[in-house]
């Protein structure tokens, strides 16, 4: 014990603290003051961007070295968003911009696809995700969802039911859509032709779901702000799921599902990250070494899930051992 | 109260309102037609309905103008907030400026973010005139 004790003290200082005693080890890069990690995303490739918000640039973090390139997005950017595409490169969700905007990896040029300002000149553009056919599908908070096909530049977007609150969005392994609504509490499901919506109602009425995601099964895993809940809606079964987090008032934020279906959340009440295992139903928590990290969205690869702690401007990484067959 | 007193008393009040508004509107040199517009940076998250029902993330903004700070009955504000209230926190138009130009300098520890930022003070003149007469 005391031996595990000296460890920590001296991998402390490095940022190489275990997390826990569960074999994970966790890493902070500090960013510079206001570049405000929204969201983050892992590339395939090995490295990751963040959509710095505040200064209206995309990010690009070398984790082997920590160097971080800073790439001007446009004129009133305001990345909300960020997401690795089927081509490998970071796609984001621009509120100040009111765009959809890509930043070729390569040679760092920047593609803005602004929404038509004449339906609404600021949606409130949130996330993104790709459907199977290589187009991207996007929610804006004011009320809209709407579908991007970069091949053609052909652009659409449709009211959501309940209005105001369209949030977090995802991508099924088949290749469908669905959305969650922050204000309106609900899970949609997205016709990927006509775009029209099936609601899909929580058992918690005013949950307050912020983000989805979905596992390798198409199973969807929402974060619930209002309740402080993880659900699941199984669409094979038509079949709802939920656990509460643990702590006094656990308020469920970002949610992540690792490619071996783990579900990852933060919850700003514990100001911690949240590991919930489904096959034993057990949460391991992560908290941050720093109050208010404010984590809004995670997102990663196998054996790392990437953190983007929006409070303290730095970006964490939780390394897990990866297991092989 | 006959019919002709409370005629006259609503006319007072509302002739009132409409002053107090107008005054507002004009200390902060904004415009509220361009603040309806500016006010879609806040929509997600707030109402300027009396009645709102929708569980919103930030409190009901009818009435804001002049309101102490944390008084929304119902709506459970941040710790930070609720300090600012009970230092005596009023939302004048000036405290609205500078809350909105950077929320975390006025309010430390406030979740709530202005995103894209309202650098522009004319923007955050618009949308106070707005608010000013959401009463």
């Amino acid at each position: 014990m005391h031996r595990l004790l000296i460890a920590l003290t001296l991998l402390a200082p490095l940022g190489l603290a275990p997390a826990a005693a569960f074999g994970q080890e966790s890493k902070y890069y500090e960013l510079a003051k206001g570049d405000y990690p929204h969201d983050v995303a892992a590339a395939p490739t090995g490295e990751v961007w963040f959509a710095g918000q505040k200064k209206g640039i995309g990010g690009r973090l070398d984790p082997r070295t920590g160097e971080i390139e800073r790439i001007p997005l446009g004129k009133d950017s305001a990345p909300h968003g960020v997401i690795i595409g089927p081509d490998g490169a970071p796609w984001f969700t621009d509120g100040g911009q009111n765009a959809i905007v890509r930043v070729d990896p390569a040679t760092r040029s920047v593609k803005v696809w602004p929404l038509p300002p004449e339906r609404m000149p600021y949606t409130n553009l949130n996330t993104a995700a790709f459907d199977g056919k290589g187009r991207i599908w996007f929610t804006g908070q004011n009320g809209v969802y709407g579908r991007l096909d970069p091949a053609t530049a052909d652009m659409t977007v449709w009211d959501a039911p309940k209005g105001r609150g369209p949030y977090g969005i995802t991508g099924t392994p088949k290749g469908d859509i669905w959305y969650v609504s922050l204000a309106g509490s609900y899970l949609a499901n997205v016709d990927l032709e006509t775009g029209e919506t099936t609601v899909h109602e929580p058992p918690t009425k005013g949950q307050g779901a912020r983000r989805v995601w979905s596992d390798s099964k198409g199973r969807l895993w929402i974060s619930e702000w209002n309740s402080g809940q993880v659900s699941m809606y199984d669409p094979a079964a038509r079949a709802w799921k939920e656990w509460k987090l643990p702590g006094e008032k656990p308020r469920t934020y970002a949610v992540w599902v690792d490619p071996d279906d783990k579900v990852w959340l933060s919850d700003w009440g514990a100001n911690a990250v949240v590991r919930f295992d489904p096959e034993t139903e057990r949460f391991d928590t992560f908290p941050s070494d720093r109050p208010n990290s404010n984590v809004r969205q995670m997102l990663g690869r196998k054996g790392e899930a990437w953190i983007a702690e929006s409070g303290t401007e730095r970006v964490r990484v939780i390394r897990s051992p990866v297991k092989t067959n | 109260m006959g019919l002709a007193s409370r005629a006259a008393a609503a006319l007072v009040v509302g002739v009132y309102g409409c002053l107090m508004a107008a005054s507002a509107v004009r200390a902060a040199g904004g415009d509220a037609v361009r603040g309806a517009r500016v006010f879609q940076r806040c929509f997600s998250c707030h109402s300027v309905a009396p009645n709102e029902t929708a569980q919103l993330q930030g409190p009901r903004l009818y009435g804001i103008v002049g309101r102490r700070a944390g008084s929304v009955a119902g709506f459970e504000y941040s710790e930070a907030m609720k300090a600012k209230a009970a230092a005596g926190l009023v939302w004048t138009p000036e405290a609205l400026d500078r809350f909105i130009a950077d929320p975390d300098a006025f309010v430390p520890g406030t979740p709530m973010v202005v995103l894209p930022p309202l650098r522009d003070q004319q923007e955050r003149a618009d949308l106070i005139a707005y608010l000013s007469g959401q009463r």
